[in-house]
């Protein structure tokens, strides 16, 4: 069934072994041997193919720059300045996870008179018996967006992992075997949707493992001499994470919004608590105002740009430099 | 790469076949064995086909494992009186069961029919004598290791799905034998059904 060649031979008729990567046992082509391959065990690898072409690409991002909150000029005033595709290697488990989940869920009650009567418990036990995928990205390729797969369907092409700019695979196999089995646990825990937990049991069985390779496409971009960036998913065609400037307009807009119902919502509380009204809702209005003060200011500060895709919340410069770096080294190959 | 032509550890008979699984039977000596985790040599058998039906003729595999559950605590929310463990004998806290886990891969529906067919309504079949070798056999996707913690699963689902809502529980499950059961089944529009 394999269709790839293992670059060894048949220790029983001398003929081509070919099999999946990461199999056992193979039967052989030739003379029906069943062989069992031993140590240096593969991992099982497969590739989707690039649907995008350079030209959509550079389509796709144009009307990306129209979408959402962006710069209005964008358009106009964006200037791509690299476009290159890319295969990155993410790590795919698909797990079988089988267990319980015990607990309770807490419920406040009301009176007829909706005054609190105190708290009712709703006890529960949850199976959990499915099939769960989780994916992460296999190497470093610095910020582009993208951390975790959101398909994983496409094409199958065979892997020529030394013939496609890509790179390296930098977790352990055992590692991220690990990582996905921790990570199926917690999935299967939390799907039972169990509020207070007093018993749980989950076993996670891994079915399959393996490397996919997947293409995107990276485009790098200048506007008002300040770096963004744009990353298009090659198999469904579209951008799934990026960089863009904001726009000034909806800036101020919020920020003028953020400002005037921040500073109403403090005054009010000032009001509140200094006539004796409701002391508690006065500080709590005080407290609220002060709060979207401070979140309009920040969107401000920061929502400069606009971010999507897997970026930490946390604000930080961007860096593309190593998918930069990989562009220029195949920039002959592929461009 | 060590690439070995696999051979019976038991009667040194090497295998040829077109369809790989992950055990091995010898059609000289009959031995079983598997390679992983470690080589070893398997309990098995295969039962009689007693029902015709229709669609194509296969053997399933199951892990039948012979356990001992021990209850030491259960708490349960709910339930007025609760009944520990129909499954074991005399309603104790401590018993024996045989546990069928399916050994290929099946949806988690068909996965429970199958364990629960046959773990509580154990049908009357005869151990097969000879084998039909026109009948194939579908190959072992689970494993002993994996079988053991399924299970685990199924026991904990015995005890859940009682009246009253399962609060914590603390047992032990002692696996004492494993042995591989080829299952007769016929496969008919896209669905197994038992042939025994
Ligand atoms: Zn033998």
């Amino acid at each position: 069934m394999g269709d790839i060649s293992l670059g060894i031979s048949c220790p029983s008729c001398g003929g081509a072994l070919k099999a999946d990567e990461g199999a056992k046992s193979v039967s052989c082509n030739y003379c029906n041997a069943l062989i069992w391959l031993e140590g240096d065990e593969g991992v099982h690898t497969i590739m989707f193919a690039n649907m995008v072409d350079r030209t959509k690409a550079l389509n796709l991002t144009h009307e990306w720059f129209r979408r959402g909150l962006k710069a209005r000029d964008l358009k106009k005033a964006g200037v791509i300045t690299e476009i290159f595709p890319l295969y990155l290697p993410f790590w795919r488990l698909n797990a079988r996870a089988a267990g319980w989940v015990c607990g309770y869920r807490e419920r406040q009650k009301y009176d007829s008179q909706g005054r609190p009567a105190g708290v009712e418990r709703e006890y529960m036990e949850r199976m959990v018996f499915r099939d769960f995928d989780w994916t992460y990205l296999a190497c470093d390729p610095g910020d582009i967006g993208v951390k975790r797969l959101r398909n994983l369907y496409g094409q199958v092409i065979p892997a020529n992992v030394n013939e496609v700019p890509t790179f390296e695979v930098t977790t352990s196999k055992t590692d991220a075997l690990n990582m996905g089995i921790q990570n199926v646990h917690q999935m299967a825990v939390q799907s039972a949707n169990v509020q207070h937990i007093t018993f749980q049991k989950i076993h996670v069985i891994p079915r399959q493992f393996m490397l996919v390779y997947y293409p995107v496409w990276i485009v790098r971009y200048k506007y008002q001499e300040r770096v963004y960036f744009a990353t298009i998913d090659g198999v469904l065609g579209k951008v799934v994470a990026g960089r863009a400037p904001g726009d000034p307009l909806y800036q101020s807009l919020i920020m003028t919004g953020g400002s005037v119902g921040g500073g109403l919502a403090a005054a009010a509380g000032v009001y509140l608590a200094l006539t004796g009204i409701s002391e508690e809702l006065g500080i709590l209005a005080i407290v609220g105002g002060v709060v979207l003060l401070i979140a309009s200011y920040l969107f401000f500060r920061h929502g400069s740009e606009v971010v999507e895709g897997d970026i930490e919340a946390k604000y930080k410069g961007f860096s593309i430099k190593k998918a930069g770096e990989i562009s220029s080294a195949v920039g002959g190959l592929r461009i | 790469m060590k690439v070995v032509h696999i051979k019976c550890p038991k009667c040194q008979n090497p295998f040829y076949s077109k369809a790989t699984d992950t055990v091995f039977l010898c059609e000289h000596c009959g031995a079983m064995h598997v390679r992983e985790p470690e080589l070893k040599i398997l309990d098995y058998e295969f039962w009689d086909f007693a029902q015709a039906y229709q669609g194509e003729r296969y053997y399933m595999p199951f892990w039948r494992l012979y356990t001992t559950v021990t209850i030491h605590h259960m708490q349960v929310a709910g339930g007025a009186l609760v009944k520990l463990a129909n499954l074991l004998a005399g309603g104790g806290s401590s018993g024996n069961i045989f546990i069928y886990v399916p050994a290929i891969e099946l949806s988690p529906e068909e996965f429970k029919y199958w364990s629960n067919l046959l773990t509580f309504t154990p049908p009357r079949a005869n151990v097969a004598l000879k084998v039909d070798k026109t009948v194939p056999r579908l190959p072992v996707k689970i494993g002993e290791a994996e079988a053991f913690k399924l299970a685990d699963f199924l026991v904990l689902t015995y005890e859940a799905e009682k009246p009253g809502v399962l609060q914590d529980i603390r047992y032990d499950l002692r696996v004492n034998t494993a042995k591989l059961i080829y299952v007769p089944v016929f496969y008919y529009q896209n669905r197994y059904y038992p042939g025994v």
